[in-house]
């Protein structure tokens, strides 16, 4: 059974027609990027599974239940972090976990917690002193605390420097390690890229793909080739060449890299030039993204 | 856990969360304390017309007469009641709704019953703390007498403090944001304490009739009965009790109908 199941979601608010019949399915033990420009639709679709929301029409199944009637049974199951962190500011970070722990049937251990988000040196220390960083990192201990079978993690590392994001990665792979299934919106390309298993990319309230990363990347399939132009020689023979006038980057655009790559080093070589900057690129992640909702 | 261990940690959590934050409980406590120690200093051996009018020559037209302080203390014990039930709780409340708190809360198996319970039950501990704080600094400074009636009185802060509880959850419905409701809750009761004669009674048929719409005038009428400020045979004012009653009936059904645990999209 799938973890999530949604099929043809509609949801409007007034006159905006936020979710027109999106519809996709994530496994058990599976981490599941949601991705799509502000306005997509991201939110609401989340915050209909998260409860939070009532959808217009569609069929939504949470680990087997209507979020709309799941109520505290359904609650149990899940963790979620939500776009802001919100706890009560005056208690220390062990107080606030062991508080959350009451509300769960089977809760972890307050230490075991802490220790998994790496707020050790920090359990004494009151909410409204830690930094934005280490209470997004207390809202994932309270996000686990439960836990819960599936995750919610509405862009989880917004605001982060870049070691704090590798942490949290390190995080959600650890979840994914203990068997939870974890639905992942972000921003970040690179976030979907390294941790999503499969993405589903929506813009408009509809879903334009869904696919693991690798194969929307595939769908670009054109390796590009870049290197500085060589001051005082031509560039010729080389096959599609791309490259603005006045550029200095030139970039070869190949579905065949191998014999492409040997031509060029083979050219290079025989005028006796150095290719300054020379780079062999797969199209990444966010190439594709924007190409798939570049009408938004 | 059990739902009442969850409700007792609840408990916990705000009464830590309103002492360990200086602002709120300085702010909660001020009021009351300071005009004790203003106006009872100032009117320390005068004398206060309960129910009546000092007239012209200085007598007490058609009220009791009482040492000043006498009157004054369960007055300023029912502002205390005010002030932590109606305005703090108002203001934490559109504070956790704009900071996201309250949806969050409403994401985990955490029951509602027992988060409001929590909130009650930690502003009516808070409330009886601020009422024997004025009761002794009161009687230690003033003389003022200790409550004559004790049972009503506890029942009467209990009571009155769940209203006023119930009052500032169905505030928290006309108030957009956090930043506006300081001026808002104080414009809809800082005026009410002063025309429900908190400080000295007034004879305006007008400004009277205006205050007895309201529950707070019926509840400091009942904290002076309890206190024995009033004259009655056993301490219970049920003559004000209908207006209290009504007024908590009424904002829970707006509370129940109208409540946001979100704030408003921008």
């Amino acid at each position: 059974m799938p973890a999530i199941q949604v099929e043809d979601l509609h949801k409007s608010y007034g006159p905006v027609h936020a979710v027109q019949g999106i519809s996709f399915s994530v496994d058990a033990g599976e981490v599941f990027g949601l991705l799509g420009p502000n306005g997509a639709g991201k939110t609401t679709t989340v915050e209909i599974l998260e409860g939070y929301r009532h959808r217009d029409s569609g069929h939504v199944k949470v680990l087997g239940e209507d979020p709309q009637s799941g109520g505290r049974r359904l609650k149990q199951r899940m963790g979620l972090v939500l776009q802001e962190c919100a706890v009560l500011p005056y208690l220390s970070v062990s107080e606030i976990i062991d508080l959350y722990r009451g509300y769960y049937a089977n809760p972890l251990p307050t230490a075991d917690v802490i220790e998994l988000v790496g707020l050790a040196e920090k359990s004494d220390v009151r909410v409204r002193k830690l930094s934005g960083g280490l209470q997004r990192r207390l809202d994932l201990a309270l996000a686990l605390v439960g836990d819960p079978e599936l995750v919610f993690l509405d862009e989880p590392t917004t605001g982060f420097d870049p070691s704090a994001r590798r942490n949290a990665w390190e995080i959600v792979r650890s979840m994914k390690g203990l068997g939870k299934t974890v639905l992942l919106t972000t921003h970040y390309m690179d976030e979907a890229q390294n941790l999503a298993d499969r993405v589903c990319v929506i813009a408009g309230g509809r879903v334009v793909r869904t696919g693991t990363p690798d194969s929307l990347r595939a769908e670009r399939a054109a390796t590009r080739i870049r290197f500085v132009r060589p001051e005082g020689v031509e560039v010729t023979g080389l096959g599609e060449v791309i490259s603005a006038a006045g550029d200095p980057v030139v970039e070869i655009v190949t579905e065949t890299p191998t014999p492409a790559l040997h031509t060029l080093t083979a050219w290079a070589l025989d005028h006796g030039i150095e290719l300054e900057r020379l780079e062999v690129s797969q199209p990444s992640l966010e190439d594709v993204y924007l190409e798939l909702t570049r009408d938004e | 856990m059990s739902d009442l261990a969850i409700t007792v940690g609840q408990i916990r959590a705000e009464q830590r969360s309103f002492w360990r934050n200086p602002s709120a409980a300085f702010f909660g406590f001020s009021f009351p304390i300071m005009f004790l120690l203003i106006f009872g200093t100032i009117f320390n051996h005068e004398t206060a017309c309960i129910d009546g009018t000092f007239n012209g020559r200085g007598q007490c037209v058609g009220g009791t007469l009482t040492p000043y302080n006498t009157f004054f203390v369960p007055a300023m014990a029912a502002w205390g009641v005010i002030t932590t039930c109606l305005v703090n709780l108002t203001l934490t409340l559109t504070v956790r709704r704009d900071s996201g708190l309250l949806k969050r809360m409403r994401g985990t198996p955490l029951p509602v019953a027992a988060f409001v319970v929590g909130v009650v039950a930690s502003s009516l501990i808070t409330a009886a703390v601020l009422v024997v704080l004025t009761a002794v600094v009161g009687h230690l400074l003033y003389s003022s007498p200790w409550p004559v009636y004790p049972l009503p009185a506890v029942v009467t802060v209990l009571l009155g403090g769940t209203v006023f509880c119930v009052v500032g959850m169905a505030l928290t419905v006309v108030i957009p944001n956090s930043d506006a409701a300081p001026a808002i809750v104080n414009v809809s009761y800082l005026p009410l304490i002063f025309i429900s004669g908190f400080f000295f009674s007034f004879s305006n048929t007008v400004l009277n009739d205006i205050a007895k719409v309201f529950p707070i005038l019926g509840f400091k009428e009942m904290m002076l009965t309890a206190f024995g400020a009033k004259p009655s045979s056993n301490g219970w004012d049920v003559h004000d009790l209908p207006v209290l009653l009504l007024w908590g009936a009424g904002a829970l059904v707006v509370t129940l109908r109208w409540f946001r645990w979100e704030a408003r999209r921008a």
